[in-house]
């Protein structure tokens, strides 16, 4: 563990009182495969890119993969990845790279050795701050959730967690992405975007702000996500997409989400070797078309409801199982990965999704995930919660402590103290607890006090707890602004891109 | 020198005491002394003062327990430089006498051992009679010493009885009326402290110091 220098800038100023968060070393590792089941999926991903092949609707993905030697059907869109395409992929993309905050300090470093957590993308409703009320979210919403997000030493990274439902439909991602550069200088990710267009206008925004491509390039403050939604498949826009931020040198999170028993097949080792494969098959586009392109490994997968057909939450032991699966595989990559971690169809703060919350990020971070999405969201990733927000970073902080072990030497087995006070002798007083007292999780919401104390201070519940500290938190923090010149500059884009819709994506033209 | 100088020195032993600064403690100390910083000034507004944010952070949860002790052995420190050259018959502002121990058949003491320290930085004199300690024992010390306060701990239900036992001895004697009888430790609560006769009951160090002080205040 090290403190970032945000971090101890907070700490040194009271605002929060233990030093573990921001970018916590990992140190205990597990796996839930064995090499030959590894292996084993790698092969089966190999045989499902070249035997069954991948559906692509962007013309832009196929002609590249024809060019490269991939059998490709142009009538059927249909591409068949060979082994070596997909192995060049492999070689291509940066083992090691930064989610650049707007500022160092915030950097997210994607090396294999650090973990840490972001917020969730994109519901529509929120759980109203003052009223309580549950109703559709807006642009406000998103922008107290940059505000917690840079505050909250726990929140490494910004997704918008909700969507702006007041501005017109075509413009949305670039309203979340407006709010995000505005309201936190930490590492903003952008909903995926399905139209290409719609990319460029994102790069020249957060251009904007680095000032330049090239300075985007070398401190991507912004990523995208490229989901793939049906199996073996990709879509065309999103795709376009991702081709145009990859060139651009903004990291594209390959997402793939497997819902076993509908999108993938009921058995998790299917549905880890076809979220292998969609990874792998995106991965290789992209670097053929611009080499190095910075990319980072998603799994965000759970089986359906099983008894409804509905989407099955994401806080389930299966859940837990494949996402760690697509965490270990990316590991076998060397590649980053940013896997589901908090997900849950609860409706409300509470037990379940409790429970969910903290089976998922846990298994994953001890796997070896570098980004950790879900903060904040109830109903499979819909519904807004800032109460959740909190209660979730608490639950984030203790991943985060836990997943960081412990160091045993000298200094810490102590040996010369523990003679010195002997036994039956006491701790508490010597100044070895005091310099390292702060290396114990400190919780910010979970009660540990006596019952009398607790009720005579108003007998509050977690969630009320978790209210009042984000009523508290948005009250009194302000982000470090943008210079004004450049936030007026950034609204101007956004209302340009509104006035009408981007032209649609290749999907529908060809 | 100027009561300007002064100030400097005594947010100097405050600082001292908040940042827990065992090393350093004894020097700003002699350093105070040096400058003919009034050495009852220096304990009561100084490292005192100090003592008092540290208490006040933790009461709301900010500081930690270590944290509090740690300042309580800095303030400790600082207190043995001055003492020797407080003047005779300077008024120390002193709240009385606190015989405080872990009762009968128990041996936990960190919390009792914690009130002891708070309480002695507050102005009392505090006389700890440690763990284990006899019934009968509590009764004689609070006869002999005259204390104004008695504070028994048990961190266990079956050794907490003893507790109704002493203030029985303490009626016995006819000295009840002359302390305030103070429990604390896991079990005891507010309620079952009323019905044994106690005056008070704590579920921390700072809240006994606070609710000791009250209590003598409406004396």
């Amino acid at each position: 563990m090290r403190p970032c220098p945000s971090r101890s800038q907070c700490y040194q100023r009271g605002e929060i009182t233990t030093r573990i968060g921001f970018d916590t070393e990992r140190k205990i590792k597990l796996k839930v495969m064995t090499k030959e089941e590894e292996d084993a999926i790698h092969w089966a991903s190999l045989n499902l890119l070249w035997k069954t092949g991948m559906r692509i609707y962007s013309k832009e993905s196929l002609e590249i993969l024809k060019a490269n030697g991939a059998d490709v059907d142009f009538s059927q869109k249909l591409a068949r990845i060979p082994e070596h395409l997909v192995h060049e992929g492999l070689k291509r993309f940066p083992k090691a790279f930064d989610l650049c905050g707007r500022i160092k300090a915030n950097d997210v470093k994607l090396d294999g050795r650090h973990v840490y957590f972001s917020t969730d993308a994109t519901g529509v409703a929120t759980y109203d701050l003052e009223t309580g009320e549950r109703r559709g979210s807006n642009k406000e919403d998103v922008k107290k959730v940059a505000i917690l997000t840079d505050y909250l030493p726990g929140v490494a990274v910004f997704n918008p967690s909700v969507t702006p439902l007041e501005v017109p439909p075509h413009s949305h991602t670039l309203h979340e992405l407006e709010v995000g550069l505005n309201y936190t200088e930490k590492h903003t990710m952008v909903e995926a975007v399905f139209i290409k267009d719609e990319a460029e206008v994102e790069i020249k925004m957060a251009s904007l702000v680095t000032g330049g491509t090239k300075e985007l390039r070398r401190r991507p403050i912004i990523s995208s996500i490229m989901c793939c939604i049906f199996p073996l498949t990709l879509d065309g826009g999103a795709m376009d997409a991702s081709l145009t931020f990859a060139k651009a040198g903004v990291p594209v999170h390959l997402m793939s989400m497997p819902q076993a028993g509908t999108t993938a097949p009921i058995t998790l080792a299917a549905d880890i070797a076809i979220n292998n494969a969609e990874i792998l098959g995106a991965n290789a586009i992209l670097q053929l078309a611009a080499p190095g392109a910075p990319v980072l490994y998603s799994t965000v997968s759970s089986p359906m409801d099983l008894k409804t057909g509905g989407y099955g939450g994401g806080g389930r032991p299966e859940t837990a199982l494949m996402n760690s699966a697509g965490v270990q595989m990316s590991k076998r990559y060397g590649m980053p990965s940013s896997p589901g971690s908090m997900g849950s169809m609860a409706k409300m703060t509470g037990p379940q999704i409790g429970h969910e919350h903290t089976l998922v990020p846990l298994t994953v971070a001890l796997v070896g995930g570098d980004l950790l999405n879900g903060i904040g969201m109830l109903e499979g990733s819909k519904v807004l919660s800032f109460e959740q927000m909190m209660i979730d970073h608490e639950i984030a902080t203790a991943v985060l402590r836990l997943v960081a072990g412990f160091s045993v030497n000298d200094e810490t087995l102590s040996l010369s103290m523990i003679d010195r006070v002997g036994p039956r002798g006491n701790f508490l007083q010597e100044p070895h607890t005091y310099k390292h007292m702060k290396e114990i999780w400190d919780p910010t919401l979970s009660d540990l006090r006596p019952y009398d104390v607790w009720k005579a201070s108003g007998a509050e519940t977690m969630q009320q707890v978790a209210r009042k500290k984000a009523k508290e938190i948005l009250a009194k923090h302000t982000p470090v602004p943008l210079d004004s010149g450049i936030s007026k500059q950034l609204r101007g884009m956004v209302s340009d891109a509104e006035k009408k819709p981007f032209p649609k994506g290749t999907s529908e033209n060809w | 020198m100027g009561d300007g100088d002064s100030g400097v020195h005594l947010s100097r032993l405050r600082d001292a005491v908040i940042g827990c600064d065992l090393d350093n403690i004894e020097s700003i100390a002699v350093a105070a002394l040096n400058s003919k910083v009034d050495p009852l000034k220096a304990i009561q507004e100084g490292l005192a003062g100090g003592i008092r944010v540290v208490g006040e952070r933790y009461s709301k949860g900010e500081a930690y327990l270590p944290e509090l002790v740690m300042a309580a052995n800095v303030m400790k420190k600082g207190v043995a430089v001055f003492e020797p050259h407080i003047s005779e018959g300077a008024d120390r502002g002193g709240l009385g006498k606190v015989v405080l121990g872990t009762v009968e058949g128990d041996i936990h003491d960190i919390g009792k051992s914690l009130v002891g320290t708070l309480f002695g930085t507050a102005g009392f004199e505090v006389i700890d009679l440690g763990v284990d300690v006899a019934n009968q024992k509590f009764v004689d010390s609070t006869q002999k010493e005259q204390a104004v306060i008695l504070g028994m701990s048990a961190l266990m239900t079956t050794t907490m009885v003893s507790m109704t036992d002493v203030l029985a001895a303490l009626a016995d004697k006819g000295i009840r009326g002359k302390v305030k009888v103070m429990v604390g430790g896991a079990p005891t609560t507010k309620e079952w402290a009323k019905e044994i006769g106690a005056d008070a009951q704590a579920g921390d160090a700072v809240e006994a110091l606070s609710l000791a002080k009250s209590m003598l205040s409406k004396r």
